[in-house]
Parts: C-alpha cells; sequence; structure tokens
C-alpha cells in the first residue's frame, strides 16, 4: 500500500462518505447490514482505485463500485438460506431514520423494488441525469426512461397503498 | 409526483448516520470469516480431496512393490490432480477479474458468462472427484483382498460413472437457480441487447466446456477399459 494511495483512498472514503451511506441505507435496514456493506464498498473502492484510468468522472465511478457491490452482496445473501434467512428477521417493521409517514412509504416503496431497480431509482433520487445514470447502469438513455417510468409508478403505487393502509392523505 | 419523490428522498437523507467509517480490522474479521464460503472454499476444498486421493493412489504404487499395472492408476489420479488444480486456479482468476468499477450491466454479463463457462467447466471438475474416490477406494479393495487390480467387472464401470452422474446433477439444481437469477438480473436491465449479447457468447463457451467434459469422460471410460482388457 503506498502512502499517496492511502491518502487519496482515505480522502475519497471521507468525501464520500454520505454517498456511501445512502447506497448502505438502500439496501439495507440493519445496522449490521450497512456496516458490512460500507466495508465491502471501501475494499471495491481500494482495489479498484490503482485501475481508475479517470475515463469516467470519479463520481460515476463511485456510484458503479457502491452499487455493483450491493447488488453482488444482495445475490449473495440470497443465495445463502442462512444469511437470507438473518436479513428477513432483521427487517424492522418501523423502518428507522424515518421522519414521516410519507418518508416512511418511499422507504417502503423502495424495498418492494428488485435489487436492479433500486440502482436505477437511487440514481434517479441522487438527480442524476439520464445519461449519467445511463453510463453507470450500462444501458441505453432510452432503456434508463423506459425503466424509470415503470420504477415510478411502481413506487408511486406502492407509497399511495402504504399511505391509505396508514391513513395518511398525500 | 417526480420531484416529490426527490424531496422526500431529501428529506430522508438529511442526516446521514456517521455509523460508517473505513476499519480495517472489521474488514479482515468479514473476509477471514467469509473465505470460510463459496466457491472459493468449494475449489479449495476439491483441490484438497484429490491431492489426498493422488497421495492414496500413489501410497498404492509403492505398497505394490512398483508393480508395473499400477503405474496407469497414478497416473490418472495425478493427471486429473494437476488438470483440476489448474481448472481451479483459472477459475478463482477469472472470478477475481470481474471488476466492481465496470457498469452494472457489463459485470452482471461477466459473471453470468463466468458461470456459463468457466463455473460449469469447474463443476465438472468437482463432479470428478466422486469417481476419482471410487476408483482408488476399488483399487485399494482388490489389493488387499485378492493382491491384484481386477477391473474385468463392468458394475464398477457403472458405480464410477454413476458416482459422476450423481456429483455433477447434485450441483446442478443449486448452480440453476444462480444463473436464473443472474439472468433475471440482466433482463431486468437490459431485456432486449444483454441476454441476446451474452447468450451467443456463453452458448460457444457453453459448447467447448461440454466437450471437455465429455473429453474427459471418454478419457477416463478409455483408461478403465484399458485395464478391463
Amino acid at each position: 500500500m503506498r502512502i499517496n494511495d492511502e491518502k487519496q483512498f482515505e480522502y475519497l472514503i471521507v468525501e464520500n462518505h454520505a454517498l456511501i451511506m445512502k447506497v448502505c441505507l438502500m439496501f439495507h435496514h440493519d445496522r449490521n447490514g450497512q456496516e458490512d456493506l460500507f466495508q465491502d464498498i471501501c475494499v471495491n473502492i481500494w482495489k479498484g482505485l490503482s485501475s481508475f484510468k479517470g475515463n469516467a468522472s470519479i463520481s460515476t465511478w463511485l456510484y458503479r463500485v457502491a452499487l455493483n457491490t450491493a447488488l453482488a452482496e444482495k445475490r449473495k445473501l440470497k443465495n445463502d438460506p442462512m444469511l437470507f434467512a438473518a436479513e428477513i428477521q432483521d427487517i424492522p417493521e418501523e423502518l428507522p431514520e424515518a421522519k414521516s409517514d410519507k418518508v416512511q412509504a418511499l422507504y417502503a416503496g423502495i424495498d418492494h423494488l428488485k435489487p436492479t431497480e433500486k440502482a436505477i431509482i437511487f440514481l434517479y433520487l441522487e438527480e442524476k441525469t439520464y445519461k449519467q445514470i445511463a453510463e453507470i447502469i450500462g444501458i441505453t438513455e432510452k432503456n434508463i426512461s423506459v425503466k424509470l417510468v415503470r420504477i415510478k409508478r411502481k413506487l408511486e403505487d406502492t407509497i399511495n397503498s402504504y399511505l391509505t393502509k396508514r391513513g395518511t392523505k398525500r | 409526483m417526480n420531484d416529490e419523490l426527490r424531496t422526500l428522498w431529501k428529506e430522508a437523507n438529511e442526516t446521514i448516520p456517521d455509523q460508517g467509517t473505513w476499519d480495517v480490522n472489521h474488514h479482515r474479521k468479514r473476509t477471514s470469516d467469509r473465505i470460510s464460503k463459496g466457491l472459493r472454499v468449494g475449489i479449495t476444498i476439491d483441490i484438497i480431496i484429490k491431492f489426498v486421493i493422488a497421495i492414496a493412489a500413489f501410497f498404492l504404487f509403492i505398497t505394490s512393490g512398483f508393480d508395473p499395472s499400477y503405474v496407469l492408476l497414478t497416473i490418472i489420479s495425478l493427471i486429473l490432480l494437476i488438470l483440476m488444480v489448474a481448472i481451479g486456479i483459472v477459475s478463482k482468476k477469472k472470478l477475481d477479474a470481474i471488476s466492481p468499477d465496470l457498469p452494472i450491466v457489463k459485470r452482471l454479463e461477466r459473471k453470468l458468462t463466468f458461470m456459463k463457462s468457466t463455473y460449469r467447466l469447474n463443476m465438472i471438475s468437482g463432479a470428478l472427484t466422486a469417481p476419482l474416490f471410487v476408483f482408488t477406494g476399488n483399487c485399494y479393495y482388490f489389493h488387499y483382498k485378492y493382491g491384484e487390480l481386477m477391473f474385468n467387472d463392468p458394475v464398477i464401470l457403472v458405480f464410477i460413472t454413476l458416482a459422476f452422474i450423481i456429483a455433477y446433477a447434485a450441483q446442478y439444481p443449486i448452480y440453476h437457480l444462480q444463473v436464473k437469477e443472474l439472468e433475471e438480473a440482466v433482463g431486468d436491465l437490459d431485456e432486449n441487447k444483454a441476454i441476446t449479447i451474452d447468450a451467443a457468447k456463453s452458448k460457444q463457451k457453453g459448447i467447448y466446456s461440454s466437450l471437455m467434459m465429455i473429453g474427459i469422460v471418454i478419457l477416463i471410460v478409455m483408461l478403465i477399459l484399458f485395464f478391463i482388457l
């Protein structure tokens, strides 16, 4: 580990702490899960740092690494019955960190999405352009716009049904 | 609604918990926990078992007083061992080479290609452990019971073949589930392009793997038939 690389890595982690944490919160409700995913993302950032050639912006590259790590982790979890059962037990009835019913509804809606859909909506919510989302995910802008329409509709349905159950008017 | 979603997202992330801090010890602990799981462990255990079998075969060769009829047994075991170790190392390297900084759909495609080509070959390698074990076990039995190798009974050949088929079939449902899941993920992202592009690649590699598998099985059968005749 070279000193310069190490400093650059630490700087990257500190500077992008919020981004990484948001990915962790999106994919995990429990603190342990978030912590583990955070470490995995850091490891992959470290591993990839030497091969990062600057073809994409550092932000695009970080989003890719973070989301790829989260998706890979979800697949591993699904393939391991023991871990999958533990993950199910970890989901609390009331979603933590949520400040209002609407925010809870948003998290509930996100929970109903497939991991890959979560990745796309996450980038949309982070106010990335279609071009940037397409670059990170690796599909065309047109495809992204079609997918986003479907995902937003799905999300809206879940949010509405959640709020109706709670008796909260939108 | 669009703006509202983004507003809600901002509200949800007004205060990001500061729990996430890079901790190399935490990572080391988790890595060491994970080493006991998954493909890497499977490959390592398989190599160890094959190594033990190879040693057993070599031991038999020595205890037989360097009987030339036992040479073939040792050669088969050693060739398979070297071949399987090579396959295991290549599989692990290929898996590690799938970089996490690739665009998401590309990474999924590469994993899918890996599963449909290299990993399939690895499954064959893993399944060959069982017949190798049966074969060596029989050699020991014949050596200590009759003082010579007696592979002139086709039932033994049947058991060796069955051992391979059962071991391969046992791995297949898990493999199939993993591939299906990856295909679904690629399809979710790019239903128009991803599957078709990768299908061509993986089909080609799949044919290559199947040919390898048939080749290995034929080689084993021929060697065993050589014993019988």
